[in-house]
Protein backbone atom coordinates (compact mmCIF):
# COMPACT_ATOMS: atom_id res chain seq x y z
CA UNK A 1 0.00 0.00 0.00
CA UNK A 2 3.12 2.42 0.67
CA UNK A 3 3.92 2.67 -2.73
CA UNK A 4 0.75 3.37 -4.01
CA UNK A 5 -0.15 5.69 -0.86
CA UNK A 6 3.26 7.59 -1.75
CA UNK A 7 2.60 7.88 -5.31
CA UNK A 8 -1.12 9.40 -4.61
CA UNK A 9 0.72 11.51 -2.52
CA UNK A 10 3.24 12.75 -4.61
CA UNK A 11 1.04 13.25 -7.64
CA UNK A 12 -2.30 14.73 -5.81
CA UNK A 13 -0.03 16.95 -3.48
CA UNK A 14 -2.16 16.48 -0.41
CA UNK A 15 -3.24 13.59 2.08
CA UNK A 16 -6.58 14.52 1.84
CA UNK A 17 -6.79 13.81 -2.18
CA UNK A 18 -4.03 11.12 -1.61
CA UNK A 19 -6.28 9.23 0.81
CA UNK A 20 -9.61 9.44 -1.77
CA UNK A 21 -7.07 8.50 -4.32
CA UNK A 22 -6.17 5.32 -2.19
CA UNK A 23 -10.10 4.73 -1.52
CA UNK A 24 -11.07 4.48 -4.79
CA UNK A 25 -8.63 2.61 -6.02
CA UNK A 26 -8.85 -0.01 -3.91
CA UNK A 27 -12.38 -0.21 -4.55
CA UNK A 28 -12.30 -0.14 -8.12
CA UNK A 29 -9.82 -3.35 -7.42
CA UNK A 30 -12.48 -4.98 -5.58
CA UNK A 31 -15.12 -4.41 -8.12
CA UNK A 32 -12.96 -5.34 -11.25
CA UNK A 33 -10.84 -8.62 -9.21
CA UNK A 34 -12.41 -10.37 -11.79
CA UNK A 35 -10.13 -8.91 -14.27
CA UNK A 36 -6.73 -9.33 -12.35
CA UNK A 37 -5.03 -12.19 -14.04
CA UNK A 38 -3.64 -14.75 -11.44
CA UNK A 39 -0.06 -14.71 -11.50
CA UNK A 40 0.94 -11.19 -12.61
CA UNK A 41 2.00 -8.46 -10.39
CA UNK A 42 -0.63 -7.19 -8.86
CA UNK A 43 1.18 -4.09 -7.03
CA UNK A 44 1.37 -3.28 -10.86
CA UNK A 45 -2.43 -3.72 -11.40
CA UNK A 46 -2.97 -1.66 -8.54
CA UNK A 47 -0.65 1.28 -9.85
CA UNK A 48 -2.28 1.00 -13.18
CA UNK A 49 -5.82 1.19 -11.48
CA UNK A 50 -4.63 4.41 -9.33
CA UNK A 51 -3.00 6.04 -12.22
CA UNK A 52 -6.09 5.87 -14.30
CA UNK A 53 -8.00 6.74 -11.66
CA UNK A 54 -6.19 9.94 -10.78
CA UNK A 55 -5.99 10.74 -14.44
CA UNK A 56 -10.11 10.80 -14.90
CA UNK A 57 -10.64 12.60 -11.99
CA UNK A 58 -8.09 15.06 -11.54
CA UNK A 59 -6.82 15.96 -14.88
CA UNK A 60 -10.17 16.93 -15.91
CA UNK A 61 -10.16 19.94 -13.80
CA UNK A 62 -6.65 21.12 -15.35
CA UNK A 63 -6.94 23.50 -17.36
CA UNK A 64 -4.31 23.67 -20.14
CA UNK A 65 -2.84 20.38 -21.32
CA UNK A 66 0.42 19.28 -20.32
CA UNK A 67 3.47 20.80 -22.21
CA UNK A 68 6.99 20.44 -22.20
CA UNK A 69 9.18 22.72 -23.92
CA UNK A 70 12.38 21.24 -24.40
CA UNK A 71 13.77 24.32 -25.56
CA UNK A 72 13.60 26.04 -22.21
CA UNK A 73 15.72 23.01 -20.54
CA UNK A 74 18.20 23.00 -23.05
CA UNK A 75 18.29 26.64 -22.46
CA UNK A 76 18.54 26.59 -18.90
CA UNK A 77 21.61 24.15 -19.08
CA UNK A 78 23.10 27.12 -21.68
CA UNK A 79 22.43 29.38 -19.32
CA UNK A 80 24.32 27.07 -15.98
CA UNK A 81 27.50 26.27 -18.58
CA UNK A 82 28.25 30.26 -19.50
CA UNK A 83 27.04 31.54 -16.06
CA UNK A 84 29.43 28.72 -14.09
CA UNK A 85 32.22 28.00 -15.53
CA UNK A 86 32.73 26.01 -11.65
CA UNK A 87 29.89 23.30 -10.30
CA UNK A 88 30.99 22.79 -7.18
CA UNK A 89 30.17 26.31 -5.91
CA UNK A 90 26.47 26.49 -7.78
CA UNK A 91 25.69 22.85 -6.83
CA UNK A 92 25.92 23.83 -3.41
CA UNK A 93 24.32 27.05 -3.90
CA UNK A 94 21.72 25.96 -6.71
CA UNK A 95 19.81 23.11 -4.48
CA UNK A 96 21.29 23.03 -0.99
CA UNK A 97 18.57 25.50 0.20
CA UNK A 98 15.48 24.49 -1.44
CA UNK A 99 12.54 23.27 1.04
CA UNK A 100 10.90 20.01 0.83
CA UNK A 101 7.86 22.16 -0.40
CA UNK A 102 9.13 23.86 -3.42
CA UNK A 103 11.04 20.29 -4.28
CA UNK A 104 7.39 18.46 -3.79
CA UNK A 105 5.71 21.73 -5.95
CA UNK A 106 8.37 21.60 -8.57
CA UNK A 107 7.73 17.39 -9.01
CA UNK A 108 3.48 18.04 -8.90
CA UNK A 109 4.10 20.36 -11.99
CA UNK A 110 5.85 17.97 -14.05
CA UNK A 111 3.71 16.40 -16.90
CA UNK A 112 1.72 13.19 -15.75
CA UNK A 113 3.90 10.50 -17.92
CA UNK A 114 7.59 12.42 -16.36
CA UNK A 115 6.66 12.54 -13.25
CA UNK A 116 5.13 8.78 -12.63
CA UNK A 117 8.59 7.66 -13.37
CA UNK A 118 10.58 10.27 -11.43
CA UNK A 119 8.51 9.36 -8.04
CA UNK A 120 9.07 5.23 -9.11
CA UNK A 121 12.68 5.74 -9.65
CA UNK A 122 13.57 8.78 -7.50
CA UNK A 123 11.61 7.92 -4.54
CA UNK A 124 10.24 4.38 -4.68
CA UNK A 125 14.17 3.43 -5.67
CA UNK A 126 12.66 1.42 -8.61
CA UNK A 127 14.48 -0.60 -10.94
CA UNK A 128 13.89 0.12 -14.99
CA UNK A 129 12.22 -3.24 -14.99
CA UNK A 130 9.68 -2.67 -12.30
CA UNK A 131 9.01 0.53 -13.78
CA UNK A 132 8.42 -0.89 -17.27
CA UNK A 133 6.09 -2.92 -15.87
CA UNK A 134 4.17 -0.69 -13.64
CA UNK A 135 3.59 1.67 -16.70
CA UNK A 136 3.03 -0.82 -19.16
CA UNK A 137 5.85 0.62 -21.44
CA UNK A 138 9.34 -0.21 -22.81
CA UNK A 139 12.52 -0.16 -20.20
CA UNK A 140 13.81 2.39 -23.36
CA UNK A 141 10.43 4.61 -23.12
CA UNK A 142 11.73 4.59 -18.68
CA UNK A 143 14.59 5.67 -19.65
CA UNK A 144 13.24 8.56 -21.88
CA UNK A 145 11.05 9.49 -19.79
CA UNK A 146 13.28 9.72 -16.85
CA UNK A 147 15.81 11.75 -18.69
CA UNK A 148 13.27 14.08 -19.53
CA UNK A 149 11.09 14.18 -15.94
CA UNK A 150 14.59 14.90 -14.26
CA UNK A 151 15.85 17.89 -17.09
CA UNK A 152 12.64 19.22 -16.66
CA UNK A 153 12.60 19.02 -13.29
CA UNK A 154 16.00 20.37 -12.45
CA UNK A 155 14.88 23.83 -14.95
CA UNK A 156 11.45 23.82 -12.44
CA UNK A 157 14.13 24.02 -9.23
CA UNK A 158 16.62 26.24 -10.87
CA UNK A 159 13.69 28.94 -11.33
CA UNK A 160 12.63 28.45 -7.43
CA UNK A 161 16.77 28.85 -6.79
CA UNK A 162 16.52 32.40 -8.91
CA UNK A 163 13.45 33.40 -7.58
CA UNK A 164 14.45 33.12 -3.81
CA UNK A 165 17.91 34.64 -4.77
CA UNK A 166 19.75 31.35 -3.46
CA UNK A 167 21.39 31.75 -7.35
CA UNK A 168 21.81 35.41 -8.82
CA UNK A 169 19.24 36.17 -11.87
CA UNK A 170 19.94 36.22 -15.43
CA UNK B 1 37.19 7.28 -25.44
CA UNK B 2 34.11 8.09 -25.37
CA UNK B 3 32.55 11.38 -27.57
CA UNK B 4 29.99 13.91 -25.43
CA UNK B 5 26.91 12.29 -27.17
CA UNK B 6 27.67 8.61 -26.53
CA UNK B 7 28.45 9.70 -22.50
CA UNK B 8 25.26 11.77 -22.32
CA UNK B 9 23.33 8.97 -23.49
CA UNK B 10 25.07 6.98 -20.72
CA UNK B 11 24.30 9.61 -18.13
CA UNK B 12 20.75 8.31 -17.26
CA UNK B 13 22.41 4.73 -16.45
CA UNK B 14 25.30 5.87 -14.37
CA UNK B 15 22.78 8.15 -12.06
CA UNK B 16 20.88 5.06 -11.17
CA UNK B 17 23.71 2.60 -11.09
CA UNK B 18 23.14 0.37 -13.86
CA UNK B 19 26.18 1.20 -16.16
CA UNK B 20 27.69 -1.86 -16.70
CA UNK B 21 31.61 -1.99 -15.41
CA UNK B 22 34.10 -1.26 -18.72
CA UNK B 23 31.11 1.41 -20.13
CA UNK B 24 31.00 3.09 -16.38
CA UNK B 25 34.75 3.38 -16.59
CA UNK B 26 35.05 4.50 -20.08
CA UNK B 27 31.54 7.27 -19.22
CA UNK B 28 34.03 7.99 -15.67
CA UNK B 29 37.33 8.65 -17.77
CA UNK B 30 35.00 11.05 -20.35
CA UNK B 31 33.79 13.02 -17.41
CA UNK B 32 37.43 13.60 -15.89
CA UNK B 33 38.19 14.97 -19.45
CA UNK B 34 35.28 16.87 -19.95
CA UNK B 35 34.12 19.55 -17.61
CA UNK B 36 31.04 20.56 -19.54
CA UNK B 37 29.70 17.12 -19.36
CA UNK B 38 30.87 16.39 -16.01
CA UNK B 39 29.22 19.40 -14.70
CA UNK B 40 25.96 18.86 -16.46
CA UNK B 41 26.18 15.07 -14.73
CA UNK B 42 26.92 16.33 -11.39
CA UNK B 43 23.74 18.79 -11.22
CA UNK B 44 21.85 15.86 -12.69
CA UNK B 45 22.81 13.75 -9.47
CA UNK B 46 22.38 16.46 -7.01
CA UNK B 47 19.16 16.96 -8.58
CA UNK B 48 18.43 13.49 -8.21
CA UNK B 49 19.68 14.02 -4.63
CA UNK B 50 17.78 16.30 -3.82
CA UNK B 51 14.41 14.60 -4.35
CA UNK B 52 15.61 11.61 -2.40
CA UNK B 53 16.45 13.31 0.45
CA UNK B 54 13.56 16.05 0.62
CA UNK B 55 10.71 13.61 -0.62
CA UNK B 56 11.19 10.32 1.35
CA UNK B 57 8.78 7.68 1.27
CA UNK B 58 6.45 8.22 3.33
CA UNK B 59 4.91 5.33 4.95
CA UNK B 60 0.95 4.69 4.47
CA UNK B 61 -0.54 6.17 8.36
CA UNK B 62 -2.13 3.72 10.22
CA UNK B 63 -5.92 5.74 9.90
CA UNK B 64 -5.47 5.79 6.11
CA UNK B 65 -4.31 2.17 5.76
CA UNK B 66 -7.23 1.51 8.42
CA UNK B 67 -9.67 3.21 6.66
CA UNK B 68 -9.31 1.59 3.84
CA UNK B 69 -9.72 -2.27 4.97
CA UNK B 70 -12.68 -1.20 6.67
CA UNK B 71 -13.99 0.12 3.59
CA UNK B 72 -13.07 -3.24 1.64
CA UNK B 73 -14.44 -5.26 4.65
CA UNK B 74 -17.59 -3.74 4.35
CA UNK B 75 -18.07 -3.96 0.44
CA UNK B 76 -17.21 -7.39 0.81
CA UNK B 77 -19.98 -8.04 3.49
CA UNK B 78 -22.43 -5.80 1.67
CA UNK B 79 -21.60 -8.57 -1.49
CA UNK B 80 -21.60 -11.26 0.99
CA UNK B 81 -25.64 -10.61 1.68
CA UNK B 82 -25.03 -9.71 5.15
CA UNK B 83 -28.30 -8.37 6.97
CA UNK B 84 -28.64 -4.82 7.07
CA UNK B 85 -28.33 -4.38 10.77
CA UNK B 86 -25.11 -6.26 10.71
CA UNK B 87 -23.80 -3.62 8.26
CA UNK B 88 -25.77 -0.95 10.55
CA UNK B 89 -23.71 -2.02 13.17
CA UNK B 90 -20.43 -2.01 11.70
CA UNK B 91 -21.19 1.83 10.13
CA UNK B 92 -19.36 4.51 12.66
CA UNK B 93 -20.99 7.01 11.52
CA UNK B 94 -24.33 5.95 12.55
CA UNK B 95 -23.37 4.58 15.64
CA UNK B 96 -25.10 7.78 17.35
CA UNK B 97 -28.84 6.91 16.32
CA UNK B 98 -28.66 3.31 16.20
CA UNK B 99 -30.07 2.34 19.03
CA UNK B 100 -33.21 4.43 18.40
CA UNK B 101 -33.10 3.53 14.88
CA UNK B 102 -33.07 -0.04 14.88
CA UNK B 103 -36.06 -0.23 17.24
CA UNK B 104 -37.92 2.25 15.15
CA UNK B 105 -36.98 0.24 12.23
CA UNK B 106 -37.76 -3.18 12.93
CA UNK B 107 -41.22 -2.06 14.28
CA UNK B 108 -42.19 0.51 11.31
CA UNK B 109 -40.44 -2.94 9.09
CA UNK B 110 -42.90 -4.96 10.73
CA UNK B 111 -45.49 -2.91 10.42
CA UNK B 112 -45.64 -1.36 7.23
CA UNK B 113 -42.66 -2.66 4.53
CA UNK B 114 -44.63 -4.99 2.30
CA UNK B 115 -43.59 -8.44 3.66
CA UNK B 116 -44.03 -12.00 3.39
CA UNK B 117 -47.54 -12.58 4.91
CA UNK B 118 -51.07 -13.71 4.49
CA UNK B 119 -52.58 -11.02 6.71
CA UNK B 120 -53.07 -8.59 3.98
CA UNK B 121 -55.77 -9.25 2.11
CA UNK B 122 -55.85 -8.15 -1.59
CA UNK B 123 -57.73 -4.95 -2.79
CA UNK B 124 -56.87 -3.18 0.53
CA UNK B 125 -55.23 0.35 0.72
CA UNK B 126 -52.71 -1.42 2.01
CA UNK B 127 -52.19 -3.36 -0.90
CA UNK B 128 -52.07 -0.28 -2.97
CA UNK B 129 -48.42 -0.28 -4.80
CA UNK B 130 -48.69 3.78 -4.85
CA UNK B 131 -49.91 3.67 -0.82
CA UNK B 132 -46.74 1.41 -0.03
CA UNK B 133 -44.42 3.03 -2.54
CA UNK B 134 -45.35 6.43 0.08
CA UNK B 135 -44.72 4.80 3.04
CA UNK B 136 -41.39 3.08 1.71
CA UNK B 137 -40.13 6.58 0.36
CA UNK B 138 -40.63 8.36 4.12
CA UNK B 139 -39.40 5.90 5.90
CA UNK B 140 -36.42 6.17 3.17
CA UNK B 141 -36.45 9.49 3.74
CA UNK B 142 -36.08 9.51 8.19
CA UNK B 143 -33.73 7.10 7.74
CA UNK B 144 -35.75 4.76 9.40
CA UNK B 145 -35.93 2.32 6.62
CA UNK B 146 -32.27 1.29 5.30
CA UNK B 147 -31.53 -0.52 2.26
CA UNK B 148 -29.77 -4.38 2.56
CA UNK B 149 -26.80 -2.80 0.07
CA UNK B 150 -25.44 0.01 -0.62
CA UNK B 151 -22.95 0.71 -3.28
CA UNK B 152 -21.07 3.60 -5.00
CA UNK B 153 -21.64 1.58 -8.67
CA UNK B 154 -25.27 0.80 -10.04
CA UNK B 155 -23.90 -2.63 -11.83
CA UNK B 156 -23.35 -3.93 -7.90
CA UNK B 157 -27.49 -2.90 -7.46
CA UNK B 158 -27.84 -5.06 -11.11
CA UNK B 159 -25.66 -7.80 -9.59
CA UNK B 160 -27.67 -7.87 -6.36
CA UNK B 161 -30.74 -7.81 -7.84
CA UNK B 162 -29.66 -10.81 -9.75
CA UNK B 163 -29.13 -12.59 -7.51
CA UNK B 164 -32.50 -12.79 -6.16
CA UNK B 165 -33.68 -14.89 -8.66
CA UNK B 166 -36.59 -12.33 -9.41
CA UNK B 167 -39.22 -13.45 -11.80
CA UNK B 168 -38.61 -9.87 -14.03
CA UNK B 169 -35.40 -7.70 -14.59
CA UNK B 170 -34.83 -5.07 -11.98
CA UNK B 171 -34.53 -1.62 -13.99
CA UNK B 172 -31.40 0.17 -12.27
CA UNK B 173 -30.89 3.57 -13.44
CA UNK B 174 -27.00 4.43 -13.97
CA UNK B 175 -26.78 7.91 -13.10
CA UNK B 176 -23.40 9.67 -12.94
CA UNK B 177 -24.62 12.16 -10.22
CA UNK B 178 -25.77 9.55 -7.75
CA UNK B 179 -23.96 9.68 -4.53
CA UNK B 180 -25.10 6.29 -4.03
CA UNK B 181 -27.50 3.47 -4.76
CA UNK B 182 -29.33 1.42 -2.44
CA UNK B 183 -30.86 -2.05 -2.57
CA UNK B 184 -33.52 -3.90 -0.73
CA UNK B 185 -35.28 -7.16 -2.05
CA UNK B 186 -38.49 -8.83 0.05
CA UNK B 187 -41.67 -10.28 -0.46
CA UNK B 188 -45.14 -9.66 -0.39
CA UNK B 189 -47.65 -12.33 -0.04
CA UNK B 190 -44.99 -14.50 -2.23
CA UNK B 191 -45.40 -11.03 -4.58
CA UNK B 192 -41.11 -10.52 -5.00
CA UNK B 193 -40.59 -6.52 -4.60
CA UNK B 194 -37.60 -4.73 -5.45
CA UNK B 195 -36.91 -1.55 -4.01
CA UNK B 196 -33.97 1.04 -5.14
CA UNK B 197 -32.83 4.20 -3.26
CA UNK B 198 -30.64 6.57 -5.58
CA UNK B 199 -29.04 9.62 -3.51
CA UNK B 200 -28.39 12.54 -5.38
CA UNK B 201 -26.90 15.16 -3.90
CA UNK B 202 -29.63 16.68 -1.27
CA UNK B 203 -32.41 14.86 -2.83
CA UNK B 204 -33.05 10.89 -2.31
CA UNK B 205 -34.95 8.87 -5.11
CA UNK B 206 -36.95 5.93 -3.85
CA UNK B 207 -38.38 3.14 -6.73
CA UNK B 208 -40.47 0.15 -6.02
CA UNK B 209 -40.23 -2.26 -8.63
CA UNK B 210 -42.40 -5.26 -9.69
CA UNK B 211 -43.30 -8.17 -11.86
CA UNK B 212 -45.88 -6.13 -14.30
CA UNK B 213 -48.11 -8.60 -14.39
CA UNK B 214 -48.22 -9.40 -10.49
CA UNK B 215 -48.97 -4.94 -10.82
CA UNK B 216 -51.61 -4.79 -13.26
CA UNK B 217 -53.25 -8.16 -13.29
CA UNK B 218 -52.19 -10.29 -9.84
CA UNK B 219 -54.76 -10.25 -7.17
CA UNK B 220 -52.42 -9.53 -4.52
CA UNK B 221 -51.11 -6.08 -5.55
CA UNK B 222 -53.71 -3.18 -6.92
CA UNK B 223 -53.51 -0.08 -8.38
CA UNK B 224 -55.92 2.97 -9.29
CA UNK B 225 -57.88 2.45 -12.14
CA UNK B 226 -56.73 5.85 -13.45
CA UNK B 227 -53.12 4.33 -13.38
CA UNK B 228 -53.55 0.79 -14.70
CA UNK B 229 -55.22 2.55 -18.14
CA UNK B 230 -52.60 5.62 -18.46
CA UNK B 231 -49.76 2.88 -18.34
CA UNK B 232 -51.17 0.44 -20.80
CA UNK B 233 -51.92 3.78 -23.15
CA UNK B 234 -48.71 5.44 -22.48
CA UNK B 235 -46.66 2.96 -20.31
CA UNK B 236 -46.40 6.16 -18.24
CA UNK B 237 -48.36 7.23 -14.99
CA UNK B 238 -47.88 10.55 -13.01
CA UNK B 239 -50.26 10.14 -10.17
CA UNK B 240 -51.07 14.08 -9.24
CA UNK B 241 -52.50 13.67 -5.34
CA UNK B 242 -49.49 15.04 -3.60
CA UNK B 243 -48.55 17.87 -2.59
CA UNK B 244 -44.89 16.98 -0.86
CA UNK B 245 -43.62 14.66 -3.72
CA UNK B 246 -43.68 13.40 -6.61
CA UNK B 247 -44.83 9.90 -7.87
CA UNK B 248 -44.26 8.49 -11.39
CA UNK B 249 -44.85 4.99 -12.56
CA UNK B 250 -43.93 3.49 -15.67
CA UNK B 251 -43.18 0.19 -17.16
CA UNK B 252 -39.97 -1.20 -18.73
CA UNK B 253 -40.72 -4.54 -20.50
CA UNK B 254 -41.69 -7.29 -17.55
CA UNK B 255 -41.17 -4.86 -15.00
CA UNK B 256 -43.28 -1.58 -13.22
CA UNK B 257 -41.51 0.78 -11.23
CA UNK B 258 -43.01 3.72 -9.12
CA UNK B 259 -40.88 6.72 -8.36
CA UNK B 260 -41.54 8.77 -5.45
CA UNK B 261 -38.95 12.07 -4.81
CA UNK B 262 -39.05 15.40 -3.49
CA UNK B 263 -37.24 16.20 -6.38
CA UNK B 264 -39.63 18.92 -8.87
CA UNK B 265 -41.35 16.93 -11.12
CA UNK B 266 -39.95 18.45 -14.18
CA UNK B 267 -36.17 16.94 -13.20
CA UNK B 268 -37.82 13.65 -11.52
CA UNK B 269 -39.15 13.00 -15.52
CA UNK B 270 -36.41 13.94 -17.17
CA UNK B 271 -34.12 11.97 -15.10
CA UNK B 272 -36.12 8.62 -15.52
CA UNK B 273 -36.96 9.85 -19.56
CA UNK B 274 -33.82 7.55 -20.67
CA UNK B 275 -35.86 4.57 -19.44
Amino acid sequence: MDILYNYALRTTGNEDDARDLLQETFLKAYRFWDKYEKGTNIRAWLFRIMKNSYINRYRKETKEPDKVDYGDIENFYNTIRADYADTNDLQEKLFGNLLGDEVAKALEELPEDFRTVVILCDIEGMTYEEISEFIERPIGTVRSRLHRGRKLLQAKLFEYAKKQGIVPHD
Amino acid sequence: MLNCGEAHAMAGDALDRVLPGDMKSAFLAHLKACPPCRNEYEIELLAKNVVRQTLKHVPTPSSVSQTVVQLLRSQIEKAQGRSWLDRLLSWRFLAPTLAAGAIVLALTALLIVPRETSSDSAHTAGNDIINQSLKNFSLVQSGELKPSLIACYSDVIVGYFQRQNFQFTVSVLSDDSCDWYGAMANTYDGVNLAHIVYKRGDDLLYVYEVKKADALVGSVLSLPAAAKESLARTGWYTDPHHNDCNIVLWTVDETLCAAVSTMRKDRLLALLSPR
